[in-house]
């Protein structure tokens, strides 16, 4: 129920997020509708207008739809149901409302032909020789010096205090998140080093529109890494302190996801400002207009752009070109993880649904789930003992779910074991070899007790009943 | 100054670049000894490849329009020589663009008036 809540949390303000920018798709300002370059006075045309109206309520319909499930996936006992429940929402929230936007682009393209808006444009790319010759930077290292280095430092400190208290797990989620800083600087640099945009004849009002929008990108990365930092510097201490909790870092994590996307809603707020501050500016003669690149109006595709990068016509913030290169690496990566999502899904409920199996075969005790997990000769068994209670642990690697404990866990003071048991049966059985030390259950207390009496029947020293 | 390229024309982007230099140099955009971006500048502005810039700077350079050098990367002439004249491939393209003002109807006054229109025009964005 707690995990439950936590996702309900965690993704059901992105319905709303995704519903507020979908809606305001065709607003003057941005100079886009659907991805297709548009301006205030083509938008009255009516055929735009009655194009414009169906989506918005195709929208509606998909808001009223979606913001039912995730409150009723919140009562679903198993979390592998729930998550999967989750996902699927969270997919269907970013993909559906593409088919209207597909739609509209398809036919705001259509009906932009039939009146010849544009033609002009079509096929030309302009550049600004003063914003060329000057580069328009705003990212200066020195900025990111002070939160690289205490990242670094929280991170190195907190990989150190993990090996100390043998975590290693702990110490890797440390360094990921000093390295984050880097991901956040490096994409400062990428993106400050990005095509200007070329809005009027004069210079200068280009020189300023892309100063102001790069400053403000740079403004946003610089709060990001300061922000990881802090967690990072967090996280470190965290594991420091003399008991990890694990539900400390998890709790961290959602509020560090929280707050770092509140710089992005006011980096929105912000362009949009920036945007209406140079509308009056703006020469429809310079629009390049290369609505048959993007795909859908989503998807940039330009073989003939070298770019990378370029500015979304969609919300905020730049999309890749899928003709170039990196474009091609990341749409893979992209795929990739959306593969991730069913994969994951599918796993969590192999994990949760599997039943744990405790037995001992021709002299040698075997721990399944899924597969064999633990296969221990009686011969190497040096006590065996039932247990009515566990140990207060921690785990390092593995899963840990409401009816499987499985992997490896740190009890503190004592080291690290191996664990495969259901949390919710009364008895345990504590195995404990040469090398290692075993939690284990069968499915229930009966096939526990059975596997702990045959050990005694097997002549294992020092079995305590 | 804004320079537009036309990725349909069948006139190379090279050649689109140098042309409209030398069009922002006759009409005053761009200054006698201005400072023009770095041919990586500008291929990044433009989403083109660096080899097509660094051709049109060539191309500019060979004919005198611009000067380039290690520390201070390209430049707009400081000065002209003032030949007075045009060069042969000028001349032909001048030849070509009269046959076809004859061939389309249009007088030899009607032709000088449109002329003397484009050499004091104040042209803003040139598109090929």
């Amino acid at each position: 129920m707690v995990v439950n809540f936590i996702l309900l949390i965690m993704m059901y303000p992105v319905l709303f997020v995704l519903y507020i920018v979908l809606k305001n798709e065709g607003s003057a300002g941005s100079g886009y509708c659907f991805g297709v370059r548009m301006n205030a006075e083509w938008m009255k045309d009516s055929t735009a207008v009655e194009i414009l109206a169906e989506y918005r309520r195709s929208l509606r319909r998909y808001l009223i739809i979606c913001a039912v499930i995730p409150p009723a996936a919140l009562f679903i006992p198993y979390l592998s149901i729930a998550f999967t429940i989750y996902m699927i929402w969270l997919l269907a929230v970013i993909l559906v409302p593409a088919i209207p936007f597909v739609r509209a682009n398809r036919l705001l393209r259509i009906r932009k032909k039939e009146m010849g808006w544009g033609a002009e444009n079509s096929g030309y790319t302009y550049a600004d020789l003063k914003s060329a010759e000057s580069g328009v930077r705003t990212v200066r290292a020195v900025q990111f010096v002070l939160p690289l280095s205490l990242s670094a430092a929280a991170g190195a400190w907190g990989l150190w205090e993990a090996v100390q208290a043998q975590t290693a797990a702990f110490g890797i989620l440390a360094v990921t998140f000093a390295l984050l800083t880097l991901i956040f600087y490096g994409t400062a640099v990428w993106m400050d080093r990005q095509k200007n945009d070329v809005i009027s004849q004069n210079s200068d009002v280009n020189l300023n529109y892309n100063r102001a929008k790069k400053k403000l990108w740079k403004n946003i990365w610089l709060t990001e890494a300061w922000l990881n930092t802090a967690f990072t510097a967090v996280a470190a201490g965290t594991i420091a302190a003399d008991d990890i909790q694990t539900e400390v870092i998890l709790w961290g994590s959602i509020v560090w996801s929280v707050l770092g996307i509140a710089p992005l809603f006011l980096a929105a707020k912000k362009m949009w400002d920036i945007d209406m501050c140079y509308r009056d500016l703006r020469d429809i003669a310079l629009e390049e207009d290369d609505d048959t690149h993007w795909l859908g109006g989503i998807l940039y595709y330009n073989k003939d752009d070298r770019h990378s990068m370029v500015t979304k016509r969609t919300g905020i913030g730049t999309t890749v070109n899928l003709a170039s290169p990196a474009g091609i690496g990341l749409g893979i990566v992209g795929a990739l993880g959306f593969l991730v999502i069913p994969v994951s899904c599918v796993w969590l409920i192999l994990e949760e649904f599997t039943p744990i199996r405790l037995s001992v075969q021709e002299q040698i005790i075997t721990a399944e789930h899924m597969k064999v997990e633990y296969e221990i000769p009686v011969s190497d068994v040096w006590k065996a003992e039932l247990e009515e209670e566990l140990p207060g642990w921690s785990k390092v690697s593995g899963t840990g779910m409401e009816h499987v404990e499985k992997g490896t866990f740190h009890i503190r003071n004592t080291g690290d074991c191996e664990v495969l048991l259901d949390p919710q049966n009364t008895v345990f059985l504590r195995i404990e070899t040469k090398d290692c030390v075993y939690y284990l259950s069968d499915l229930d207390d009966a096939g526990t007790r059975e596997v702990y009496e045959m050990l005694c029947g097997s002549g294992v020293p020092e079995a305590v009943r | 100054m804004i320079i537009a390229i036309d990725h349909r024309s069948d006139i190379p982007i090279y050649q689109q670049i140098r042309n409209q230099i030398v069009l922002g140099i006759s009409d005053g955009r761009l200054r006698q000894g201005e400072q023009l971006p770095t041919v990586r500048g500008l291929a990044t502005e433009m989403g083109i490849n660096s080899m097509t810039v660094n051709k049109a700077y060539q191309l500019l350079k060979q004919e005198g329009y611009i000067v380039t050098d290690r520390r201070n990367g390209a430049r707009v002439h400081e000065q002209f020589d003032g030949k007075k004249d045009l060069s042969q491939e000028a001349k032909q393209t001048l030849l070509r663009i009269i046959s076809e003002a004859k061939v389309a109807g249009i007088t030899e006054e009607a032709f000088l008036e449109l002329c003397r229109a484009c050499y004091s025009a104040d042209r803003g964005t040139e598109k090929e």
